[in-house]
């Protein structure tokens, strides 16, 4: 299958002054061209170095200790800092957790949505000017032709969060990162936001790799959902059969846990018990078998490999399955 | 059973500029309305839910309660006592009943205490030395499923579940009769939320506690509160018994919420979205129904009549010249 | 591409922020320019305290046949004008400077400590006239002030010492003010608060540890400046009154004499280049490891 992203084997260490972090371990995984991909997983479960890693922009303290992230068949992670500045903003772009922060305060709209262009040297600024007022009314701006003048302040938390929208969609990338973009935001506007991601979505094609906690909103979005624990993809596959059909002890939990799911109303709420493992000092066997109620002998002696459970959808665990 | 905490027409009001500054500019009247003719009551024992999205002034509100801000108008009685015009010595017992807990599980914790102190600090802000504080730290750990261990611990060097125990734990070390909790669940992963609450919910039933809970989650606050109130632009726009709001709501903005929440199922998505727009700034607050702007269903008399409180059922009230007359489906 | 990338994608940095006491020392020594300036302060600081040991002789003994001699065995710096040793002068100059500074920084550090959290975390009208009182200090230039101060009261080591105190406090205590005004509005005071805290328990309790760190970084790179600004004073004859030795006035006894000799101005200028060197080297490196956020560029 085209995949505009695709990681492959992908182990990635921190060196902290504490000992190696080990941030994501054989992590592989896909975005298929023109598809909605989503990343669940609890904090720490290496959502951001994936993210990092699949920009080319890890911290000085990582060290690849394997694997590609391939970005329309180039490796991100050998390629030169100047090819690689040439890619983002270009080919993906990046809309970020926070608008309020995210956006350069002491420039206008239109500054920043030209700034973009800059590489585009044929192009007039008339035209360059046109096409980001065009973009400011395709994510919902009113009146982009006077608002492109305006500052970053003047805007609302929703509207800051569809220009930043709008700003990795100009260039038409074919890869647009999405990392908790509605979390800031109340849940009237996020549904605002879901709703424009999946028009503009619908209109442009463009591939979107969709990180969230929240798996109402994966529901809502993604066509693929790859489930993150401690490092590791545990769990991925299509988002149907991730819903109704989860494999990995982990997802289930997960998914039980969500009070969105749960129709009736209670006051003992479902829960994983323990903690996230220590990444420095990692269990033996599966990484999940500490927490694990399904635990058996093999789980602690191995880690177990992703096996295919059906067509496009693998998880990382000895019982496949009712069990 | 006695009302614990009575609110009546509460209206917490802040200066937007100086006096000076206002002159200058012109502007009569430098304030805006945070909450605005607010009116409550809780029973002892109860959760009471508020829920509103920013800006709706459930944070305000809350902190009115324990007087953190001021309130310009109304009352508050807690536990037969008129508590709004109280200053810092008198508001001081007030407190030992009244325990608050705030969003950020980390950041609500002094960053340069050890557990052991953030525990101990209560007791010595309110003089209580000839307690063995080292067993009510050790007693208070033990109340939310910690142990000693962390005694010697920085809040940085906490997780976020384990910050959020020990601000329980500090909620809890006055005995208090009251507990406000600001999103109690904000910044916590979900297996981790569910703990929290469980727990939130043990204490209740053990100590007889009676909860405050201010959010924006609606799917949490279902499972957790009887009663819960709608904030919007400072006002209760609907309240009534929790399972009754959630299956019919007489207001727009609450069906409108509710419909937000994403459903966490792939074969119910949502194709239309009803609600548009944004909460207008409380220094441009709207004539007449403050949710006249946005509301899909406004009429001319929602932008110059302000609507009262009307009773739909037993303990639903509504603040809407319309209420929605029947339940239609949502999903798609 | 927005510039905030770096800050959302380093996952580690909780473990960064975890590393303790040690890593930080070991962060330390791995800084060259911090390692030199720890080493001559603590040599500068030995000096000054076993001055009495290391000094060949008293700094004010004369040796008549010797003045202003070059440097030799018997007198390592040479001699002054009066043919005192200028080594010894030297060391117990040392030790003049350093205790200004002492009794300067910390009392000034105290002063403005209270002050700069009382207009932080006080009312809106203390904290006008607070800011009024210190920016009017602060507008007058130091040794305007210093020279009207010491013709009124007189030059003498207390004279310098209140003069470098009153016009130091501004500074501290505007930055206890910035830190505290952010602080206040924290979730953690407002915990305390509703637990019942009055002012004092909260500003000495839970302000007052998170601002002394930054607070001690800058007053360690303030110490050169105090002791310049005494050896200045001294040099104008406006400071310590001789024959009690000062870099300043051995300064001065060199700029007499230079036809004479250079060493005076070389014994009396070193000491104070390297002070500064040591002491700002050491606080920049103190600084970097405990506030990154003040680092430049």
């Amino acid at each position: 299958m085209d995949s505009v992203l695709s990681l492959r084997n992908l182990t990635v260490d921190f060196d902290t002054p504490r000992g190696m972090v080990h941030a994501l371990r054989d992590v592989s995984m896909d975005v298929p061209r023109g598809k909605v991909v989503g990343i669940v997983g609890e904090s720490g479960c290496g959502k951001s170095t994936l993210i990092g890693a699949a920009m080319g922009l890890l911290a000085n303290n990582a060290v690849v200790r394997g694997g590609r992230a391939l970005f329309e068949g180039t490796d991100v992670l050998t390629m030169s800092a100047t090819d690689l500045r040439a890619i983002r903003g270009r080919r993906i772009a990046m809309v970020f957790q926070d608008p309020m922060t995210s956006l350069n305060p002491v420039l206008s709209i239109a500054q920043l949505m030209t700034d973009i262009q800059y590489r585009d040297r044929a192009t007039s600024a008339e035209q360059k000017r046109a096409r980001a007022i065009d973009m400011l009314r395709q994510v919902g701006i009113p009146d982009p032709e006077q608002r492109i003048d305006h500052y970053p302040f003047q805007f609302s938390g929703g509207m800051r969060q569809r220009i930043a929208i709008a700003m990795a969609l100009l260039m038409n990338p074919s890869l647009l990162i999405a990392d908790e973009p509605t979390t800031a935001l109340d849940v009237t506007l996020e549904a605002q936001i879901i709703a424009l991601l999946r028009e503009l979505h619908g209109k442009f094609h463009t591939s979107i790799l969709f990180v969230s906690h929240n798996l109402g909103l994966i529901a809502e979005l993604c066509d693929e959902v790859v489930v993150m624990y401690a490092g590791e993809v545990v769990e991925q596959g299509p988002v149907r059969a991730l819903f109704h059909d989860a494999r990995h002890p982990y997802t289930r939990a997960l998914l039980e846990c969500d009070p969105a799911r749960i129709a009736q109303s209670t006051r003992q709420l479902p829960t994983i018990p323990g903690e996230v493992p220590n990444l420095i000092h990692l269990p033996a066997g599966c990484v999940f078998r500490p927490r694990c109620s399904k635990a058996f002998d093999p789980c602690g002696r191995n880690a177990p490999n992703p096996r295919p459970v059906a067509e496009g959808h693998a998880t990382r665990c000895y019982l496949l399955g009712d069990g | 059973m006695a009302e614990l905490l009575t609110v009546q027409d509460l209206v917490v009001r802040f200066r937007t500029m100086g006096l000076f500054k206002a002159l200058v500019r012109g502007v009569r009247d430098p304030f805006i309305d945070a909450v605005l003719g607010v009116s409550f009551a809780m029973k002892s024992g109860e959760t009471f839910g508020l829920v509103g999205e920013s800006g709706s002034g459930k944070t305000t509100l809350g902190r009115a309660i324990n007087g953190l801000v001021t309130a310009q108008a109304g009352s508050i009685r807690f536990d037969g006592q008129e508590v709004l015009d109280l200053g810092e010595k008198a508001l001081k017992p007030i407190r030992r009943d009244v325990a608050m807990m705030f969003q950020d599980p980390v950041a609500s914790l002094s960053p340069r205490l050890t557990v052991r102190s953030l525990l101990t600090e209560p007791f010595r802000i309110h003089g209580l030395h000839d307690r063995d504080l080292n067993g009510e730290a050790r007693r208070l750990l033990g109340l939310v499923g910690l142990n000693e261990s962390f005694f010697g611990r920085y809040p940085h060097e906490l997780s976020g579940g384990q910050a959020r125990r020990v601000g329980v734990a500090r909620a809890l070390s006055l005995s208090p009769k009251l507990i406000i909790a600001d999103e109690p669940t904000a910044g916590l992963d979900v297996s981790v939320q569910g703990e929290v609450l469980n727990l939130m919910a043990r204490l209740q039933r053990e100590l007889g506690l009676t909860y405050l809970v201010i959010t924006h989650n609606l799917p949490v606050i279902r499972h957790i509160s009887d009663r819960i109130a709608i904030m919007y632009l400072g006002r209760f726009v609907e309240t009534g018994p929790t399972g009754t709001v959630f299956r019919r709501p007489y207001h727009p903005y609450t069906k409108a919420l509710i419909a937000a929440v994403p459903e966490p199922d792939p074969d119910r998505r949502r194709e239309i979205i009803k609600l548009t727009g944004e909460v207008p700034s409380l220094a441009k607050r709207p004539k007449g129904c403050e949710f006249h702007t946005r509301c899909p269903f406004a009429q001319v008399k929602c932008r110059t009549e302000t609507p009262q409180p009307q009773q739909m059922a037993d303990g639903h009230w509504v603040r809407c010249h319309f209420p929605l007359a029947a339940p239609t489906a949502d999903a798609a | 591409m927005p510039a905030q990338l770096s800050d959302t994608l380093t996952t580690p940095a909780a473990a960064l922020r975890r590393e303790g006491f040690l890593g930080q020392a070991q962060r330390f020594s791995r800084d060259p320019l911090g390692m030199l300036g720890l080493i001559l302060v603590t040599l500068i600081i030995l000096a000054a305290i076993f001055a009495d040991i290391l000094a060949p002789y008293g700094p004010a003994a004369i040796d008549v046949k010797a003045r202003l001699a070059a440097p030799t065995f018997e007198h390592p710096l040479g001699t002054d004008q009066l043919g005192r040793d200028v080594l010894s002068r030297v060391l117990y100059g040392g030790r003049i400077a350093l205790e200004v500074a002492l009794v300067c920084i910390s009392v000034s550090l105290g002063l403005g400590l209270v002050l700069g959290m009382l207009a932080g975390y006080g009312p809106r009208w203390l904290d006008n006239a607070l800011i009024l009182i210190f920016d009017a200090v602060r507008s007058f230039p130091v040794i305007m002030f210093a020279l009207a101060v010491v013709t009124l009261v007189g030059p003498s080591l207390e004279t310098i010492e209140l003069i470098i105190i009153v016009t130091s406090i501004p500074g501290y205590a505007r930055i206890v003010r910035t830190q505290t005004l952010s602080l206040k509005n924290n979730e953690f005071i407002l915990a305390e608060r509703s637990l019942g805290a009055g002012i004092w328990r909260v500003l000495s309790v839970h302000i007052m540890p998170n601002v002394i760190g930054p607070l001690l970084i800058l007053a360690s790179m303030d110490v050169p400046v105090v002791v310049t600004i005494e050896a200045g004073l001294s040099f104008l004859g406006l400071g310590v009154r001789p024959p009690t030795p000062s870099w300043g006035s051995i300064l001065n006894d060199g700029y007499a004499f230079i036809r004479n000799t250079p060493w005076l101005v070389i014994a009396g200028g070193v000491p104070l280049i390297l002070t500064t060197l040591g002491f700002t080297f050491l606080g920049e490196a103190l600084r970097d490891i405990f506030d990154p956020k003040l680092r430049k560029g």
